[in-house]
């Protein structure tokens, strides 16, 4: 499948550098993919146990919370995946950088 | 080349002139702006076919651009593949009718991009190559998780497919006054062209151009409204619920997601079948790393925001514009009309309507050809998406073990696609009086219930197994297929049954826990050889999935690497 040995790939998983690196993207992925998903269905809670509220104003007459609320949740998932994009490539890309130079036969 | 596109562009062409009925030319004969106009965007889709012929020689090159898409024309192709006709027509409409409910639809679709960016973009362009298959396979049995996440791909892609193009022929027949039957050939003989003749690269570049085209239309629209309005929304929603019958109901959470049930089932098939897309998850193949692969899904989502956050201008805009005009709409023998169900053309030409009704002639001309780029480019990404399930997956690594040569596997692509036009024109033909409804459901459902859980699990489940993956990518084709089947949208609407046994519309809450559950049990309860052997492999796919490849895998060419 892959000419890497097994020695090498024993020495890269025990690299403490690779398992920060494992560590922490784990980290990023899967807590903002609780923030994403939350978002989403955290609305769709809101909506069938207080449909009310949305429909309450937010400021004029006309422009409800729940109007405001997913335009600002529209920017918000724009906002989180560019951290996350910023975050994988100036942060993780050092570090990852970093290990396959040692690695690489 | 030429001898082809030629015909193809004449057959187009000549109905229109020929009749021109229906909305683009309903008052004053038919209209030579929205003729030109389309007749533009045919003729641009073929130069951009025809210059993308040279560089279908290779794999990389037909399968992936040569892997030379920068992240910004990637991102803005992803929006314009997953932007369809749907999307822009269908939400505006669904605004239109329904109000704030089509937001959170709008909303359950743009979830499904940060998922893919954060759970598949990475590991899927470090472990695959071609389509989301090759990384499904990486650590297990490459034939048979292969075929299942092929027949998963297959099932995705006729299912949009279809449905796009019946959608697509009953839009043309409305837009130019062009039979149905018509007009579905003449968009599988372009789709069928864009693939064949010009690979990736020609699909890529269609899809930008369709991408470029809706942003632009929709904000001029967007813009158009506001301007109607004087830039003041309180006096633009005020309009769109004076005019409304539901009145100030369209400004809050209205029937679509009332009950939870049903609720968290729509959103659970919105976002993980937008992250289950085969042809949307391919399209991370055609950029040249890992970063380049985040930075598109980046662009792709903002550019969808952005569409998501002007939609509802349009939406409540026609509602106000054309709500209050009896001409938009078909008249009873007493005068009268619904303001919803009577909107000539139904409630998913409410974004078209508004267009004429905003800038004339001019802007439902440009409007009526973006929303026919629109359907051009998710058909062709469809197609290809399909073809290369096909060929690369079923073809070049089951059948032929890999072993075939770039040449044959290409050859065997083009055929593919080919048929897979063939194919979908007939069924479209077939289906074209038929209730589809439940098709771009189903699709979405299959792809959250069967192409999801098996990429997922293989990526970062450890104890995935052949065996697993295999059962529990099956359990979730088939249980949702079964649970449609037995649902409303089929067993009442298709079959005409008084009560349908599955009481809720979408099965994606029951068939992707039982995707996931089936891919742990069966995993978990495999013994064999083969199972620890693909356990421990996971240790090197986690090197590769991080750090991307590290070494020339032996099937690569040197040339190749040079993408």
């Amino acid at each position: 499948m892959t000419d890497i040995s097994d020695i090498e790939a024993g020495r890269i998983l025990a690299d403490p550098r690779f398992r920060r690196l494992v560590a922490e993207r784990a980290r990023l992925r899967w807590g903002l993919s609780a923030v994403v998903l939350g978002m989403f269905f955290g609305l769709i809670a809101l909506m069938s146990a207080t449909p009310q509220l949305l429909g309450e104003s937010a400021g004029s007459p006309r422009m409800t919370i729940g109007l405001v609320l997913v335009c600002v949740l529209f920017v918000s998932v724009v906002l989180v995946t560019g951290f996350y994009v910023r975050r994988s490539n100036q942060g993780f890309e050092g570090l990852m950088r970093s290990v396959r130079e040692d690695c690489t036969p | 080349m030429k001898r082809v596109i030629l015909p193809a562009l004449a057959l187009l062409a000549l109905p229109l002139t020929a009749k021109g009925a229906a909305i683009a030319g309903s008052s004053s004969g038919p209209s030579w702006i929205a003729i030109t106009m389309f007749v533009l965007v045919v003729a641009g889709t073929l130069v951009i076919t025809y210059l993308s012929a040279s560089s279908t020689g290779t794999k990389v090159d037909f399968y992936t651009a040569g892997q030379s898409i920068s992240p910004m024309q990637n991102g803005l192709a992803m929006a314009g593949d997953f932007l369809s006709a749907a999307a822009f027509l269908g939400i505006t409409g669904l605004i239109y009718a329904d109000g704030y409910d089509g937001l959170i639809y709008a909303f359950g679709f743009l979830t499904g991009w940060p998922i893919i960016l954060f759970l598949m973009s990475e590991r899927l362009r470090n472990l695959g190559r071609f389509t989301f298959a090759d990384a499904a396979s990486y650590p297990l049995d490459r034939k048979s998780v292969r075929t299942v996440a092929a027949i998963g791909s297959l099932v995705v892609v006729a299912l949009y497919l279809v449905a796009q193009m019946i959608a697509a022929g009953k839009l043309v027949q409305l837009l130019f006054g062009v039979d149905y039957s018509v007009a579905i050939v003449g968009i599988g003989m372009l789709m069928i062209a864009y693939v064949t003749f010009g690979g990736m690269q020609a699909t890529t570049w269609v899809q930008i151009t369709k991408a470029a085209l809706l942003l632009t239309g929709a904000t001029i629209m967007a813009l158009a409204t506001l301007w109607h309005f004087g830039f003041n929304l309180e006096q633009l929603l005020t309009a769109a619920t004076d005019a409304h019958p539901k009145g100030t109901s369209i400004l809050r959470p209205g029937g679509l997601f009332a009950e939870p049930v049903s609720a968290i089932s729509l959103g659970l098939a919105l976002v993980f079948g937008t992250a289950g897309l085969p042809h949307i998850l391919m399209r991370f193949f055609t950029v040249k790393d890992a970063a380049d692969a985040r930075r598109s899904a980046f662009v792709a989502t903002s550019c969808i925001a952005y569409f998501c956050l002007i939609i509802p201008l349009l939406g409540y805009g026609a509602a106000s514009i054309l709500m209050g005009d009896a001409t938009y709409f078909k008249l009873d023998a007493a005068g009268h009309f619904n303001r919803i169900g009577s909107l000539i053309g139904g409630t998913n030409m409410a974004a078209v309507q508004l267009a004429g009704a905003l800038g004339g002639p001019l802007l439902l001309g440009l409007i009526s050809a973006v929303a026919f780029a629109t359907i051009l480019a998710v058909v062709a990404g469809l197609t290809l998406a399909g073809a290369s399930a096909v060929s690369h997956d079923l073809y070049g690594q089951v059948i032929a073990g890999g072993t075939a040569s770039d040449r044959r596997e290409i050859l065997v692509s083009k055929v593919s696609a080919t048929v897979i036009g063939i194919v979908a024109v007939a069924l479209s033909a077939a289906f074209q009086n038929q209730n589809v409804a439940f098709m771009a459901g189903l699709a979405l459902s299959v792809a959250a219930s069967c192409n999801f859980p098996i990429l997922a699990m293989a990526l970062y489940w450890r104890g995935t197994t052949t065996r697993g993956a295999v059962a529990g990518a099956l359990l979730g084709l088939f249980g949702s297929v079964a649970l449609v089947v037995l649902s409303k949208t089929v067993w009442v609407a298709l079959f005409h049954f008084a009560k349908a046994p599955f009481p809720y519309d979408n099965p994606a809450l029951f068939s992707m826990p039982l995707a996931f559950a089936g891919i742990w049990l069966f995993s978990i309860m495999d013994r064999s050889a083969r199972a620890s052997t693909e356990r421990k492999a996971f240790e090197t796919q986690l090197i590769h999935s991080e750090l991307g490849p590290l070494t020339r895998r032996p099937e690569l060419q040197p040339s190749e690497m040079a993408g």
